[in-house]
């Protein structure tokens, strides 16, 4: 098989260098893991900024003010100026203007919406099977019951303006029972995702491996593991040597 | 023996991960069966009925650190899409998921030869102002995305016009909305400003953390479909093989690999944790027959 151009080989030993720099973190804390941390943080503030810029404000900001077909873009400009107005202690206060600008635009956009789709439509969706007779409905009617209770007993537990007590105290420990079922799958879940991300840095680590990219993960596994080694040694002698 | 094991350095455990992850990958071996769950037949069988034409616009809505759960289930979409000779409309609302998404189309571009740019797929490319972008192609595709990636005018793309001549000029005219998310921007401002302004048919694939999220948006039918994490790939890929077996090219790909390595993780880590609580209350129990034994 052909070896890949040489631009593509750097990228490669690069990612192999830095997911095991990374992943020398769980050995333990060490020069290697801050170079790699150091790298993906400013690799990362640049490729956005970048971005960001050529994607969005050289197009629809600085060129539509240089070549005059949008001039209302002066508005967002000013706003954009006085954010940064911030760092100047004189002139702060003016930043105030943008953000109440900005709390003002995005409250509008999400205030009416998130409440019918996150609060009107989920609640009617809660009610509905239970009504349906023609069982027209993605929820069939028993798990309908259960996300009923566990609705309303859920709520039970946060509504503070009664005391716990009785029946109320009853319902609000269900609730907890509700919660810790579903604190108990978020982290099952989440921790299947973490997983999933260890499976793509093994697939990658094991498919580089190979002579198509000049063994990369073998030479920088062996090349990691003895600055590890040696920088293991000399720390241990500073510290007998401090003490 | 059970003081050695309470002061267990963790890293072996690492390391006994990291074998059982390495190990499955290098000898591939099918451990479980992949059960498909009803949000992935959602969207399986909405691609499945679209009429072949249909445009579909597909927003890939995350960057380089979800690839890994995430990259399985955008390729099997597209796959199936593209077998059905559905025409994709690609775009992201993260400026680290341009290269990504470049890349993706470029292995379909590799895949199915016969795809023509601008007419069987466009890439629009990263639109900043993340819900606001929503917002405004719900209102106007073109003017949120006047150019395309390659500065081509988006009015012009042979790809916005319907098989019945009709033109695409808003969220609501595309057969079908996809949004693979990894978070905000995503599936819930899909919902949010998308779906719920716009009325338009919706479905999508999140990270396995944030899936129970958008469960009630699935149950609620503001989504027909759902997909999650790796596994969610997994179960697409399945339906994939199974339908259409050696037709579709790759069917069976990573999602099909990485979900029987998450299985032989799990197996171990439930493992460790069933272990670690008998060690735990065994130490108990020493403790207070030893603390009885002195009284």
């Amino acid at each position: 098989m052909e070896p890949p151009p040489l631009s593509d080989l750097i990228g490669v030993w690069v990612s192999v260098a830095c997911t095991l720099f990374l992943l020398s973190f769980l050995y333990r804390d060490n020069p290697l893991y801050k170079v790699g941390e150091n790298l993906f943080v400013g690799v990362s503030m640049g490729y956005y900024a970048i971005r960001y810029y050529y994607d969005t404000i050289h197009p629809k900001l600085t060129m539509e003010l240089w070549n005059g077909t949008d001039r209302w873009m002066i508005v967002p400009a000013i706003m954009t100026v006085l954010l940064f107005m911030r760092f100047i202690k004189p002139l702060a206060w003016t930043s105030r203007y943008a953000y109440a600008a900005l709390m003002g635009i995005v409250s509008g956009l999400a205030i009416p919406r998130f409440v019918t789709s996150n609060l009107m439509t989920p609640m009617s969706a809660t009610v509905k099977p239970l009504l349906t007779v023609s069982g027209d409905s993605t929820v069939p009617m028993y798990p309908a019951i259960i996300i009923l209770i566990g609705v309303v007993t859920v709520l039970t537990y946060f509504f503070y303006s009664i005391e716990h007590k009785g029946p109320v105290k009853w319902l609000a420990t269900a609730g907890i029972y509700f919660l810790m079922v579903s604190f108990g799958t978020s982290f099952g879940l989440t921790v299947m995702g973490r997983v999933s991300l260890l499976i793509g840095r093994c697939d990658d680590l094991i498919m580089y491996a190979g002579g198509r990219y000049f063994y990369a993960t073998p030479i920088l596994l062996a090349g990691t593991a003895l600055v590890l080694l040696l920088w293991d040694r000399h720390d241990s002698r500073k510290q007998a040597a401090k003490a | 023996m059970l003081d050695r094991l309470l002061k267990l350095d963790r890293r072996w455990i690492f390391l006994c991960i990291a074998v059982a992850t390495a190990l499955p990958l290098i000898f591939p071996f099918s451990l479980v069966r992949v059960e498909v769950t009803d949000p992935t037949r959602g969207i399986f069988d909405t691609i499945d009925t679209l009429p072949a034409g249909s445009v579909i616009l597909f927003s890939n809505d995350y960057d380089p650190g979800s690839a890994a759960e995430l990259r399985p289930m955008t390729l099997a979409i597209l796959r199936h899409a593209f077998h059905r000779k559905q025409r994709v409309v690609v775009m992201t609302l993260w400026p680290g998921g341009l290269a990504l998404t470049q890349d993706i189309l470029q292995q379909m571009t590799v895949e199915f030869p016969h795809l023509r740019k601008n007419e069987d797929w466009a890439f629009l490319g990263y639109n900043a102002g993340q819900q606001a972008a929503i917002a405004n192609m719900v209102r106007n595709l073109t003017e949120t995305y006047p150019k395309d990636r390659d500065g081509m005018d988006t009015a012009s793309l042979p790809i916005l016009v319907k098989a019945d001549g009709r033109k695409i000029e808003s969220l609501k005219d595309f057969a079908y909305v996809v949004s693979i998310s990894a978070g905000d921007p995503g599936l819930e401002q899909w919902v949010i400003y998308g779906q719920g302004e716009s009325g338009c048919l919706l479905g999508g694939g999140s990270t396995a953390v944030s899936i129970t999220q958008y469960l009630s948006y699935f149950q609620a039918k503001q989504m027909n479909g759902l997909l999650g994490g790796l596994r969610g790939g997994a179960e697409y890929e399945r339906l994939l093989k199974d339908k259409y077996g050696t037709e579709v090219k790759n069917a069976e790909g990573k999602g099909s690999v990485g979900v029987q390595v998450l299985s032989v993780d799990h197996f171990l880590i439930i493992a460790f944790i069933l272990f670690s609580n008998v060690i735990y209350f065994a130490s108990k129990l020493r403790t207070a027959a030893s603390t009885g034994a002195e009284r």
